[in-house]
């Protein structure tokens, strides 16, 4: 499928282009990787496509206790865009440990873990316990989660919160630590600036944007929940814009992520100062999208001279 | 070449034309030998027309219908909104975006010591992943039968394998093949609820009506005289009589597997049926269905398409856990779904 995409001078091609990124101390080989919350626990994806073009691999958000989730409906189509809320379904860390870990570790690719917790304290236990798993290449703690009433929206926003957590969490844990940020901010790079100062590595961004949609000959909310969060190409343009405002604003390196579904979308994330992009909801109808990214990616450096993706990060502030 | 279970691709259209006598019914013909060889029936694919093109986003869940031949496969699918409106403006030799055959199809549980009798119960579309089971069915049972050949001499293939059709839907035209489905059947019923076909009213009231005849009628039931009276109340009817000793070592003589699809009233009606007449109590007559969700991923990693499974765990503060309808489904053994 993406043989293709690799045709004119394919040799000189690969040699010539770098597509490493160092994120902290997380050496990614391609700078793309799925979004947490859209891969499961790698098992899936693994029957349709392989992961060689994949930078890194990242699980569904964990916390200490399994989680249930929210009851049906959980997801609904709007134009361009997809309203989930899953709340947070995940096995929780014992059987992570168990049943999980091992088969993403088969790879050789670095391994992300996302997690959350319900409390200041349950990040920094959470980020302990799952330092101590053999395997685990970096954590990205999740404060941004919109669904979850007692977990996620509330940490996020407020800058203090943040920086408890994110200092809290670095003094239990040695690996790499990605903050992932809610969106939903009046300044959204403040909230990046306290959590580079509180000791976060790299910032990833952006999270689901709060939403709803409704039936109006049910005159009743789609979602079980009310509301949930929108992914999608429908917020690709406020992900851009928020990728860029954190850019210009920290000097740790960006995971940048909303609503990528080709290769140009996620060289426009580089030029906004990403340099790394996540792709979740794009790969659902399109399970190879990762991998023809990486590919297409590499072909746009090459045709345009560049030789290695370094040079187009954050250009467009250049 | 890696095996994978699952492929994903773009594949050539080679027919999607509209089903004769209907109004917005169409098969579509895919040309992709991976699936029309490996597709077990109750598997579906997820099909995206507009590959490149941001609305609708998702690709859109169809079961397999039928293997067309070993290059191509078909769906048979129903215009009801933005997605299978788009695809059914595509034309022939467009490509189409497809990943599957995903999900778990029909289990098939025969026993070669008695007698088996396998009844379908569609409604409308419904009939769309049980259209391929006949045939799956009879491979099954030649495959099994050659496997263990030696003890199969006295075996009679015909006489001991029934495959009976049930069904149903709110009018004539949406009995899709009716005029042609016998061929794959020993018996077919059908009805429609404004009687323009068949039987007038639901199919399950139809199904349970002749219920009481499959032990009776069909087969010879041993030890019991078969016209007796009281025997014909036990069977089915009485659950009472029905879980005493003696009477289930008579069904023991019989596999009866139901096998169904339709929509979610008829689907609960069914199960509902099935539960006040404790006909889950033999573990041999099991009760499979077809489940429907909105998919977003349809490959089991959104979590997105969950129902409510029974719990065994006593643990559990709830009595039930979720599972997915795309990855753990589309098929489940009725029994357990709770509360559906
Ligand atoms: C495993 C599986 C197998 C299926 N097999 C077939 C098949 O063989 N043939 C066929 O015609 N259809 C099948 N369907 C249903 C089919 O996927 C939907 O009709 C289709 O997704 C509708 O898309 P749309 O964009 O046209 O409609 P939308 O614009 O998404 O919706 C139109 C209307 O249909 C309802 N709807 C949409 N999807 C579903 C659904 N999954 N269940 C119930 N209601 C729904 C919506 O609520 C809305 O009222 C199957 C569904 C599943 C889950
Ligand atoms: C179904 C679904 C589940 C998600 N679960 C998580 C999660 O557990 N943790 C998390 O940090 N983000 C989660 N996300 C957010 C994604 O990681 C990503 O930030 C967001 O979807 C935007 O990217 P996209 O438009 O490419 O999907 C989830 C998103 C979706 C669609
Ligand atoms: S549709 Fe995503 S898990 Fe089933």
């Amino acid at each position: 499928m993406n043989a293709g995409i690799l045709n004119k001078n394919d040799k000189d091609n690969k040699e010539e282009i770098n597509l490493s990124v160092r994120l902290g101390n997380l050496f990614l080989k391609y700078p793309v990787m799925p979004a947490s919350g859209t891969f499961g626990y790698g098992e899936e994806f693994f029957e349709i496509i392989d992961y060689s073009l994949f930078g890194a691999l990242v699980t569904k958000g964990i916390s200490l206790e399994p989680s249930k989730g929210n009851e049906m409906p959980r997801i609904c189509e709007t134009p361009c865009g997809l309203i989930n809320s899953i709340g947070l379904e995940n096995v929780g860390f014992e059987r992570f440990k168990e049943e999980k870990i091992n088969f993403l570790k088969k790879f050789n690719i670095p391994i992300i873990v996302n997690f959350f917790g319900k409390s200041i304290e349950e990040y920094s236990i959470m980020a302990e316990k799952l330092s101590d798993i053999n395997g685990v290449s970096a954590l990205e703690a999740n404060i941004s989660c919109p669904n979850v009433k007692e977990g996620g929206r509330s940490f996020g926003a407020d800058p203090e919160i943040v920086y408890e957590i994110v200092s809290s969490i670095k003094n239990c844990s040695a690996l790499p630590l990605i903050v992932k940020l809610t969106p939903l901010v009046t300044d959204i790079a403040m909230i990046a600036e306290v959590a580079e100062k509180a000791g976060a590595d790299i910032i990833s961004l952006v999270n689901t944007f709060p939403a709803a949609s409704i039936d109006i000959d049910k005159r009743k909310f789609k979602l079980s929940r009310g509301y949930g969060g929108l992914s999608g190409p429908a917020i690709k343009p406020i992900a851009i814009k928020l990728v860029n405002d954190v850019y210009n604003a920290v000097r740790i390196p960006i995971i940048g992520m909303g609503g990528i579904s080709s290769w140009e979308d996620a060289v426009e994330f580089f030029m906004a100062g990403a340099t790394a992009v996540a792709v979740g909801t794009g790969a659902f109808s399109n399970p190879h999208l990762i991998s023809q990214i990486t590919a297409g990616v590499k072909k746009f450096l090459y045709e345009n001279n560049f030789s290695n993706i370094y040079e187009i990060i954050g250009i467009v502030n250049n | 070449m890696e095996t994978k279970k699952i492929i994903s691709g773009n594949f050539e259209v080679t027919v999607n034309i509209k089903v004769k006598d209907t109004d917005n019914t169409y098969l579509l013909r895919i040309k992709n030998p991976f699936i029309a060889q490996n597709f077990i029936p109750g598997q579906f694919v997820m099909i995206k027309p507009n590959f490149c093109c941001s609305d609708p986003l998702s690709a859109r869940p169809f079961s397999v219908f039928r293997k067309f031949n070993e290059n191509e496969f078909e769906i048979l699918y129903r215009v009801c909104g933005k997605g299978t409106e788009l695809l059914s403006n595509v034309k022939k030799g467009d490509y189409v975006s497809v990943t599957g055959p995903s999900g778990n199809g029909f289990k098939i549980l025969n026993n070669k010591k008695s007698q088996n009798i396998y009844i379908l119960i569609a409604g409308g579309i419904g009939i769309a992943p049980l259209f391929s089971l006949p045939d799956f069915i009879k491979n099954h049972i030649i495959k099994n039968s050659i496997k263990e050949n030696e003890e199969n001499e006295n075996y009679d293939l015909e006489e001991n394998n029934k495959i009976i059709l049930y069904y149903g839907s709110k009018t004539e035209n949406e009995l899709y093949f009716r005029h042609s489905i016998h061929s794959s059947y020993d018996e077919v019923y059908f009805a429609t609820d404004d009687g323009s076909f068949g039987y007038k009213g639901n199919i399950v009231d139809l199904l349970f009506y002749n219920m009481k005849d499959y032990c009776l009628k069909n087969f010879e039931l041993k030890n019991k005289d078969k016209n007796n009276e009281e025997d014909k109340k036990i069977v089915f009817v009485n659950q009472e009589v029905i879980k005493s000793e003696e009477n289930v070592s008579i069904k023991e003589q019989l596999n009866i597997q139901f096998y169904s699809c339709g929509p979610k009233p008829m689907l609960s009606n069914l199960i509902n049926k099935f539960r006040d007449y404790s006909l889950d109590i033999f573990k041999k007559h099991s009760l499979q269905v077809s489940l429907e969700e909105h998919f977003a991923c349809g490959i089991g990693v959104c979590l997105g398409c969950v129902i409510k499974i029974n719990s065994n765990n006593n643990n559990n503060s709830d009595n039930f856990i979720f599972k997915r309808v795309c990855k753990d489904g589309p098929v489940f053994e009725a029994s357990e779904l709770y509360n559906y």
